[in-house]
């Protein structure tokens, strides 16, 4: 168990969204593995209370916070001047969407 | 006027009320410190000059820590001020809001004198996964200072500031303040507002004090506890709410009558600790015991699986909690980014360290289908065995005493080759932050090397009070909140 493939490192990294280096690679199996072998003890303590109610549940008494639903407006500007790129009030982001070219007919 | 540098809180108010010594000067004296002594110890990111922090400043003159300056980690909030976490992608994010700390602090008259050294993302038990520098422990300039608070904690133990901010999500004040000699607080999960201070593992995160004294650390905590709307987690008992807190009346310099201590005899006696750190420990029970102290010994089978329990619930909220960095939003983006999934992929490749992107794929792992179950559901069935088999030993106790850290500082690089040795740095720790209870770490002696020893004391939901009763009575009787560094 807990052994974790580079394939498996490549998937997760696509899932995280970060583009590994080579060399980050095989550390990342290294570490990944080092830690999920360790991990493993929790099975122990789970076998030791097999029998009790083991469903999962907030570890504590927090209950829900209710308020009224009241549209307070905010001042984006200083949210905005934090963007990497911007247009007026956009985010800039690369063109998604390619258009075809038209073809003269 | 070296002296001044280590004087507490609680004097450097009588002296500010006497006007034995200006705002103006001991604001300069700080900055004076930094200026002079940070260039070996690396604790701060940003001194930030004087003018720009009296314009913040309100209530100087009557507040409870009017004009008292104190160090913000870096991944607390300070409008206007760059939050950097500690990583290059939030190396110029200025933060648009006040934590709600930061307002508390300053209703107070506390100042901000600038912003600390920390592990990237509060990651790490060294404060050496910091993107910018590495912070020296004070004690010994070879020595890591701890971590993640390595910055605050180290500003505090070499006399720069009286009081610092940190944040815990396994033990990131409570160890490093063990390692420089400070004291160093973890509250109960929800006693102050996590608003404005950037997620790591949302549901173990709270913010903590480093002080040299027990009092000033009680003193602190009092200006910031407090149910806040802003924060769906911060306490909402109604009995507690709208309570104003004060920690230090009851710093008596003595014990509960009758006070039973527990000492966790699978902490204390670990395989692998330091036997320095078991006779120190030993000494300050002795010391307990002396004012009056019941003393059973107890054990807690549940927390040998602490670390392990920890690992997989801190890197899963990790995961979630770093999902925000795009290069769209706020941080940097990558230059070098054609596509919108490059801008991600690229972005977070450039602007996380290593040590945080492990722990975002691990989260992702433990979270993911086929791994979930086995992982993160098994992860939170122990957390709420941990949390019941607390709560019934505090049922026979009332607060329980264990070790901090297994060593004294360790140097650089120490875990390089073992990289699961430094994340068990947190074994003692983190299960007060997964159960969600107080603890409280303050020094009791040292090593054969001369590296500062600690010892931490855990009680149930909201007993800080009693926490600090004890370890105040235990500070008077003890030299080594009086013992300094000799910082050049």
């Amino acid at each position: 168990m807990a052994v974790i493939s580079r394939e498996e490192v490549l998937k997760l990294a696509r899932i995280s969204q970060i583009k590994l280096a080579e060399d980050e690679i095989d550390y990342m199996v290294q570490q990944l593995e080092a830690r999920l072998s360790y991990v493993t003890i929790l099975k122990s303590i789970l076998e030791q209370h097999k029998t009790a109610d083991n469903a999962e549940g907030q570890v504590q008494t927090l209950v829900n916070i209710m308020r009224e639903d009241v549209v307070k407006s905010t001042d984006s500007e200083p949210l905005l001047q934090e963007a990497p790129q911007r247009e007026g009030n956009y985010f800039v982001v690369p063109v998604i969407i390619k258009q075809k070219p038209v073809s003269a007919e | 006027m070296n002296n001044l540098a280590f004087t507490s809180i609680k004097d450097l108010r009588v002296l500010l009320a006497k006007k034995e010594i200006s705002h103006d000067e001991l604001l300069n004296f700080y900055r004076k410190r930094f200026e002079q002594h940070d260039h070996q110890i690396k604790s701060a990111l940003e001194i930030f000059d004087a003018p720009s922090i009296k314009q913040r400043a309100c209530n100087v003159d009557i507040g409870l820590l009017g004009g008292i300056p104190g160090l913000i980690k870096d991944n607390i909030c300070m409008k206007g001020r760059i939050a950097s976490c500690g990583s290059r992608i939030l190396e110029h994010y200025k933060a648009p809001y006040n934590a709600t700390v930061i307002d508390r602090l300053s209703q107070e008259g506390a100042l901000f004198i600038g912003r600390a050294n920390m592990d990237e993302f509060a990651m790490g038990s060294s404060t050496e996964t910091s993107a910018f520098q590495r912070t020296h422990n004070p004690w010994n300039l070879t020595r890591v200072p701890g971590g993640s608070s390595g910055g605050s904690v180290a500003a505090v133990a070499a006399g720069f500031v009286p009081w610092a901010l940190g944040s815990e999500t396994g033990g990131s004040v409570r160890q490093p303040a063990a390692l420089c000699g400070v004291v160093g607080s973890k509250p109960t999960y929800g006693l102050i507002s996590r608003y404005g201070l950037v997620a790591y593992g949302s549901s173990l995160d709270q913010i903590g004090i480093a002080t040299r004294t027990v009092y000033d650390n009680a003193l602190v905590l009092s200006v910031m506890a407090g149910n806040d709307s802003r924060d769906a987690t911060s306490i909402s008992d109604r009995l507690l709410q709208d309570k104003k807190f004060d920690f230090t009346k009851d710093l008596t310099g003595k014990i509960r009558p009758g006070l039973k201590i527990g000492v966790i005899d699978n902490a204390l006696y670990a395989e692998g600790i330091d036997p320095n750190i078991v006779e120190a420990l030993e000494t300050a029970l002795k010391e307990l015991e002396k004012l009056g102290a019941k003393i059973h010994h107890i054990s807690l089978p549940s927390m040998d699986y602490s670390a392990a329990t920890y690992f997989i619930i801190s890197r899963a909220e990790a995961a979630s909690n770093l999902a925000r960095f795009d290069g769209v939003h706020y941080g940097t983006r990558s230059k070098d980014a054609q596509t919108l999934q490059e801008v991600y992929e690229l972005s977070r490749a450039n602007g996380f360290g290593i040590e945080t992107k492990v722990r975002i794929l691990m989260g992702n792992f433990v979270l993911s289908v086929g791994h979930a179950d086995q992982y993160y559901q098994s992860a939170k069935s122990v957390r709420r065995i941990m949390r019941e088999e607390f709560l019934e030993t505090f049922k026979k106790v009332d607060l329980l005493f264990s070790p901090v850290s297994p060593s004294g500082a360790f140097a650089f690089n120490a875990f390089k080759e073992n990289a699961v040795q430094m994340d068990l740095q947190d074994y003692f720790t983190c299960s007060a932050n997964l159960v969600g209870i107080p603890a409280v770490s303050v020094p009791c002696g040292f090593t054969d090397e001369a590296l500062p020893i600690g010892f931490q004391l855990l009680g149930p939901d909201y007993s800080e009070s009693l926490i600090f009763q004890t370890l105040h009575a235990y500070e008077q009787q003890t030299p080594y909140h009086l013992m300094f560094p000799n910082v050049k």
